[in-house]
């Protein structure tokens, strides 16, 4: 986040925008991508800078070898490949989270494999965020593998999986979307766009730096971490990290839409949720739209087809509980995350039983019951981010 | 996508389909409907009733055409394409 | 908490009235001004989860 008070960070960005300006041949993706890359050398330096290029070569060969394989139709060697691609990706994956989790990891990794480039992999992690670019590669494994979206050029291919707009903090961006930014005809950025896009990049601004630092020093002092020891403490850490994560993700946006390139919005009104189904669709939007399309879709269909459409309902609660157990695990590789995401599914599946009763009593249309039942399902969704924030909180600020 | 139509029987089906699902014994199926104008069309019941239609229609749609689907207007589009 | 429901008719707008400008404007002023406040202030030991 400090990313975004740092004068350079703002040179770049507007940079980037006068650059995209310019007619360059290539199309826009192409254009950004590599812009990005030059502001990516600015900003991280040329080993991260590299290490992300070489990360971005690997897996557009891996992608370009696997849909090449399917032409072919040779299945036994695509489906080898397809595995082998994603081992690869999910082994860098738990690279990032144990070197997030244990801060002697680096040493401990010299010592047991020293083959491996580790000044270059570990900064690479840390600093880009891996967790953003590994489900930003299954979007893009999904689309090209069984989707048959075509593969772009792996210049391109960096400004969609490594966009220095998006670097700390997503938004999770679609591939089939990134790709289609050059179809769109040229928005021409009008004086009322540029202000309502100053307005969206100040508003996050002004949510990250006054209202969510403002609350943290307010009550923990001018240094102090967000430390949770009661349920007050747990209500803080709600609203402070809703201010600090929609702040994030409005900046971001906002250049996106400077830009040209599609950056999904984030967060819309989570507080006004009536149920927790309600609330995911709120709050880090991109990820539960991520989920739906890669996971909750595609795993629900083939267990429904599978077991019948009577079993429907509790393929849903298996579906859901796999579903959120990744989000869980994607957070942190630990038992909390991991409960608590398999805990956010089974109450999900339950709601759904609910609202099936509500809707069958017909509760759910206009009149008192409904505004009575909303408003219950408001202070219910509250209480139960404020626990869930209380079970996890160690985890997101270990004290 | 073709320009084919669903006949009047096909389109009573489909409504009775959305009708049992969701409970709505009175809904009508404009092309303009969509997830957010029915209650209870959300994820979970979304693939429930593309299942109910596949079997149904005895027709199958892919992971791709079942997450594209924005409106009844796409979905009747796109099952008038796979009937015969 | 959220703009779009208190400027939602403004979004989709081609033009701004002079009193539409001058308030988007001094909106912008106000954020920025009280950012730079909190800036000065020495206040940026940012903490950040490290997703």
């Amino acid at each position: 986040m400090t990313l975004f008070i740092n004068p350079i960070f703002w040179g770049i960005a507007i940079s980037v925008y006068l650059l995209l300006l310019m007619r360059f041949p290539g199309r826009l993706i192409f254009r950004f991508g590599l812009f990005n890359l030059i502001a990516l050398t600015i900003l991280l330096g040329w080993k991260i800078s590299l290490g992300a290029l070489g990360f971005v070569l690997l897996t557009w060969s891996a992608i370009n070898l696997i849909t090449s394989l399917k032409n072919k139709s040779s299945s036994a060697s695509r489906s080898l490949a397809t595995l082998g691609f994603f081992l690869f990706l999910f082994f860098l994956f738990l690279l990032h989270k144990f070197n997030l989790a244990n801060s002697e990891f680096s040493a401990q990794l010299k010592q047991t494999a020293p083959w491996l480039p580790a000044e270059i992999l570990l900064p690479f992690f840390v600093t880009l965020s891996f967790s953003y670019i590994f489900v930003r590669c299954i979007d893009l494994a999904h689309s090209c593998i069984w989707k048959n979206a075509p593969l772009v050029d792996p210049i391109s291919l960096m400004g969609y999986l490594v966009p220095f707009h998006m670097l700390v903090a997503g938004p999770v961006n679609i591939y089939d979307e990134h790709m289609r930014a050059n179809e769109r005809p040229s928005s021409a950025m009008t004086p009322v766009r540029v202000l309502l896009v100053i307005n969206e990049i100040t508003t996050g601004l002004f949510y990250k730096f006054v209202l969510a630092e403002g609350i943290r020093i307010y009550f923990y002092g001018l240094n102090g971490n967000i430390s949770v020891t009661g349920w007050f403490d747990s209500l803080i850490l709600v609203v402070y990290v809703f201010f600090d994560f929609a702040g994030y993700s409005r900046i971001a946006r906002g250049l996106g839409l400077f830009y040209g390139i599609p950056t999904p919005v984030n967060f819309n009104a989570p507080f006004l949720a009536t149920s927790v189904t309600d609330f995911w669709t709120r709050w880090h939007m991109s990820m539960g739209q991520f989920v739906r399309r890669n996971l909750f879709t595609p795993i629900q269909l083939q267990l429904v087809r599978r077991v019948g459409v009577k079993w429907a309902a509790t393929a849903s609660i298996v579906t859901m509980a796999i579903s959120f157990s990744f989000v869980g695990l994607w957070h942190r590789m630990s038992w909390t995350w991991f409960l608590w995401g398999v805990a956010m599914g089974a109450l999900m599946a339950v709601e759904k039983f609910v609202q099936t009763f509500l809707i069958t009593k017909k509760w759910d249309r206009s009149g008192i019951a409904k505004i009575a039942i909303d408003s219950l399902g408001r202070v219910y969704v509250l209480l139960l981010i404020i626990l869930s924030a209380y079970f996890v909180a160690n985890e997101v600020f270990p004290i | 996508m073709s320009d084919k139509l669903l006949d009047l029987d096909q389109l009573n089906k489909l409504t009775d389909i959305f009708r049992v699902l969701f409970n709505r014994p009175d809904l009508e199926l404009s092309d303009n409907l969509s997830a957010k104008d029915v209650p209870g069309w959300d994820s979970f019941n979304h693939v429930n009733l593309i299942i109910n239609i596949e079997e149904e229609f005895s027709v199958r749609f892919s992971n791709d055409e079942v997450g594209g689907m924005q409106n009844v207007g796409n979905l009747k589009a796109l099952l008038a394409s796979k009937l015969p | 908490m959220n703009e779009e429901r208190l400027l939602p008719t403004l979004k989709n707008k081609a033009r701004f009235t002079f009193w539409e400008t001058t308030a988007l404007l001094t909106w912008i002023l106000v954020k920025l001004t009280l950012l730079a406040s909190m800036i000065n202030k020495g206040a940026v030991e940012f903490i950040y989860a490290g997703f």
